[in-house]
């Protein structure tokens, strides 16, 4: 079970480094454009919503069957993952322009620029803060929850790593304000999306009661096997 | 209204943005499902689920790759000429 712990933390960490970044890119665009009170009420605002939810629908799901949690979050990580597979390996193929944060914040800063300023409250800057950071904070629950399907061991695993990608680029952010271009977002999005494929395929396998061969070693051997049919592809 | 129909778009749009692998996903993980119903051995599920999942990724990128290939160069002609 100990790489089981192992790579779904590193999963975890991974996959919400991402999210992180791009909403921390977006917020950083909006509080330096049209002030940072309203920004960060919308962010906080969004973090309390998606908290609430998740205690709500929490309970529900460790209601529902172990199997079928695990068919269901299988399936969507699948399409969640392929998806972002697929776009990886077309950046890396010169297809579709590389995810450029520097230059997302400037075009962001640019759209909010032509909205004109307000006095007062912004509603633009809560609403734009709400919206990100609920888009991207779903994302990591998701992911979360998928990676750990129904295995508390593993939800504290998941959740841990999530923590500590949102802890380090909230901090990164505070330190530095500017969005964090260095990070080599492209090749860690294709990282994760092999892990999430991987992961997905693994508990959809899971769900159906299929005996993967090796066990739970099985996972690595999927997460190499994505791997090699992306580099292929 | 409009911000909460903008976030479910953008929900949704985590899942499907290829239409075509996402569909054609589904249909293989739906296959997979039936499959085991009828107590195939578990060792070859498992390689078919894998092995199909990886063949429709492969296949819809290729596919994909081919149309974005064509219009880039399509729009390059149009510039030069």
């Amino acid at each position: 079970m100990w790489h089981s712990l192992g790579t779904t933390m590193a999963s975890s960490f991974l996959a919400s480094l991402v999210e992180s970044v791009e909403a921390l890119t977006v917020i950083l665009a909006v509080g330096s454009t049209r002030g940072w009170r309203p920004t960060l009420i919308g962010g906080v605002a969004a973090l309390v919503v998606l908290v609430v939810i998740v205690a709500l629908f929490g309970g529900a799901l460790a209601r529902v069957p172990l199997n079928a949690l695990q068919l269901v979050m299988g399936a969507l990580l699948i399409l969640f993952g392929l998806r972002w597979l697929q776009k990886a390996a077309l950046r890396a193929a010169g297809l579709i322009p590389l995810h450029d944060e520097a230059q997302i914040f400037r075009d962001e800063q640019r759209r909010l620029q032509t909205m004109g300023l307000r006095t007062g409250w912004d509603g633009v800057a809560f609403a734009t803060a709400f919206q990100i950071t609920i888009l991207e904070g779903t994302e990591v629950v998701f992911v979360v929850i998928g990676f750990s399907a129904g295995s508390s061991r593993l939800l504290q695993a998941a959740s841990m790593g999530a923590a500590g990608a949102l802890i380090l680029v909230a901090t990164a952010g505070a330190l530095i304000h500017r969005p964090l271009a260095k990070v080599p977002e492209n090749q860690l999005k294709l990282v994760a999306a092999v892990l999430l494929s991987a992961f997905g395929a693994f508990w959809f396998g899971e769900g159906l009661g299929l005996s993967w061969p090796g066990g739970d070693a099985a996972l690595l051997v999927l997460i190499a096997s994505f791997a090699v049919v992306t580099a292929g592809t | 209204m409009n911000q909460i129909v903008k976030i479910w778009q953008d929900l949704f749009r985590l899942f499907v943005d290829d239409g075509i692998l996402a569909a054609s996903t589904f249909a293989w993980l739906l296959l997979m499902t039936l499959l085991s119903f009828f107590r195939f051995p578990s060792g070859v599920l498992s390689v078919l689920l894998f092995a199909g999942l990886g063949a429709l990724f492969a296949l819809s990128t290729v596919k994909r790759a081919s149309r974005l290939y064509q219009a880039g160069l399509m729009q390059m002609s149009r510039r030069s000429s």
